[in-house]
């Protein structure tokens, strides 16, 4: 080696010591050097380009600044692109957490894993208890059907939206009074839960079916005239009847009214109206004794 | 599909056979050597019959069927997005093919990032400074494609052969240019 090599040398030398000390300006050797010296010169200065790159997206990455995208083909942050990465899905999965999808784990960060998962099962179990606690306010614990509270704000509900023409249904169980008192509250219950199989059991999935008093049931059918609330109610009668056949012990006796209303009209005022008739259909079954489809008409 | 391409497509589902029936001692998995044996051998004869360019495109081809397939027959793709990249998740750690992540994912521009950590094509390879998964590349366009109806471009842009410590893909939607 002569002595402009070594001078070159130092030259380089200082270079690399200067990137240490975090100064990437490249500059020029200050006089030509041979094949072997440039050689490493390009090398210092693609090392140099790489640690600045690097220095750049690591201080970024600190500040949290995920949108800082890493320098392609940087061997020298591979473990920090990969946190990136984990923090940049770690964003999504909190995004979808954030939009109600608590399925996500994480399972990539140590302890953070932990913590977080941690997080997400007491959000699910929070979840777990206001769904619990919202079905409980809108569900009769005797049928599992909607309850009063529920049925008036659909009723509002539906009055507001445009499905009509709508139907609306009461449903009184005949008798139970009687068998609370002959027989006893246990099997008056049976009685309730018969009368709101039967009635479930016969209506469509986008009826609306409520235990509205203690023997008193109501459906709203929307999208439904007069006359396909009367195939509905045929369903209930056949219903009934085939309960009947199969729990001939403790048979089910249900008065029926309906009432259809359009659009405009007052749902509460077709509610009273169908109680009306439920009334009606329960005076002509006690008269005639009949139990069935003739008294509906 | 082209009447060219529906004549040569030969492979259906029912190709990979009863295993449980063919394999009662054995099973159905291998070591992950085995299959990387398969693959980059099949790589290399094909690179050095057609060219390292024809042989990266029939790989990125034979991915995207077997996405393809994967998505009709192992995918549930009437799942909404989230639903349906959970299961794609699922899956692909079930079969011990990735660990899938979503870095981006613009639903209005379909545009994604989706990174495959301990990878079954490349993690652990020596480092070449090159891409080598254009498998993979073919397979995610490959169930994008079918997720989606829309044709996909999958771009693999970090890659443990490049030196990463995780594959890193963005995906785009084709523009389907008008004559």
């Amino acid at each position: 080696m002569n002595e402009q090599e070594r001078r070159l040398l130092r030259e380089v030398t200082e270079q690399l010591g200067r990137a240490a000390r975090g100064d990437f300006t490249l500059s020029s050797l200050s006089e030509p050097a041979g094949a072997e010296i440039e050689s490493l010169t390009a090398a210092v200065a693609k090392l140099v380009g790489e640690l600045e790159d690097a220095q750049y997206f690591i201080a970024a990455l600190s500040l949290g600044r995920l949108d800082v995208d890493p320098p392609p083909r940087n061997h020298l942050i591979a473990s920090f692109k990969q946190l990136h990465s984990s923090l940049r899905h770690l964003t999504w999965q909190t995004q979808q957490i954030a939009a109600g999808d608590l399925n996500q784990r994480v399972d990539f960060l140590g302890e953070f894993s932990v913590a977080f998962n941690s997080l997400i099962d007491s959000l699910r179990e929070k979840r777990l208890a206001e769904d619990r606690l919202r079905y409980v306010s809108n569900h009769d614990p005797l049928t599992d059907l909607y309850n009063r509270g529920y049925f008036s704000e659909e009723l509002e509900r539906v009055e507001k939206g445009r499905r009509f023409p709508v139907s609306i249904m009461v449903a009184d169980l005949d008798g139970l009074k009687r068998v609370n008192d002959t027989l006893g509250h246990a099997i008056g219950d049976r009685l309730i839960q018969g009368a709101a199989q039967v009635i479930r059991s016969a209506v469509r999935g986008d009826d609306l079916v409520a235990r509205i008093g203690g023997d008193e049931f109501a459906i709203i059918l929307p999208e439904t005239d007069a006359a396909t609330a009367r195939e509905v109610l045929d369903r209930i009668r056949g219903s009934e009847e085939l309960f009947n056949q199969e729990n001939s012990t403790s048979p089910v006796a249900i008065s029926i009214g309906i009432a259809t209303a359009e659009q405009g009209d007052s749902l509460a005022e077709v509610l009273r109206f169908a109680d009306q008739r439920m009334y009606e259909n329960k005076f002509m079954r006690k008269q005639t004794g009949g139990s069935g489809r003739q008294e509906d008409e | 599909m082209s009447n060219v391409e529906k004549k040569r497509y030969r492979f259906h589902w029912q190709n990979l056979g009863d295993i449980a029936e063919g394999r009662p001692h054995l099973g159905n998995s291998t070591h992950v050597a085995v299959y990387r044996l398969m693959q980059y051998t099949m790589r290399e004869v094909l690179a050095t019959r057609y060219g390292a360019e024809t042989a990266s495109d029939i790989l990125r081809e034979a991915g995207k069927l077997a996405g393809t397939e994967f998505c009709k027959n192992v995918l549930s793709a009437d799942l909404d997005f989230n639903g349906f990249i959970a299961e794609l998740q699922d899956q692909l750690r079930a079969l011990n093919v990735g660990i899938l992540r979503v870095e981006k994912a613009d639903l209005e521009s379909l545009e994604l990032v989706l990174t495959v950590s301990e990878d079954l094509d490349c993690s652990g390879l020596p480092v070449t400074d090159e891409t080598v998964c254009e498998y993979d590349e073919g397979f995610l366009a490959g169930v994008l494609q079918v997720y989606t109806g829309k044709k996909f471009h999958v771009r693999e842009v970090d890659c443990w052969a490049s030196g990463e410590r995780t594959c890193r893909f963005v995906a785009k939607p084709l523009v389907e240019r008008s004559l």
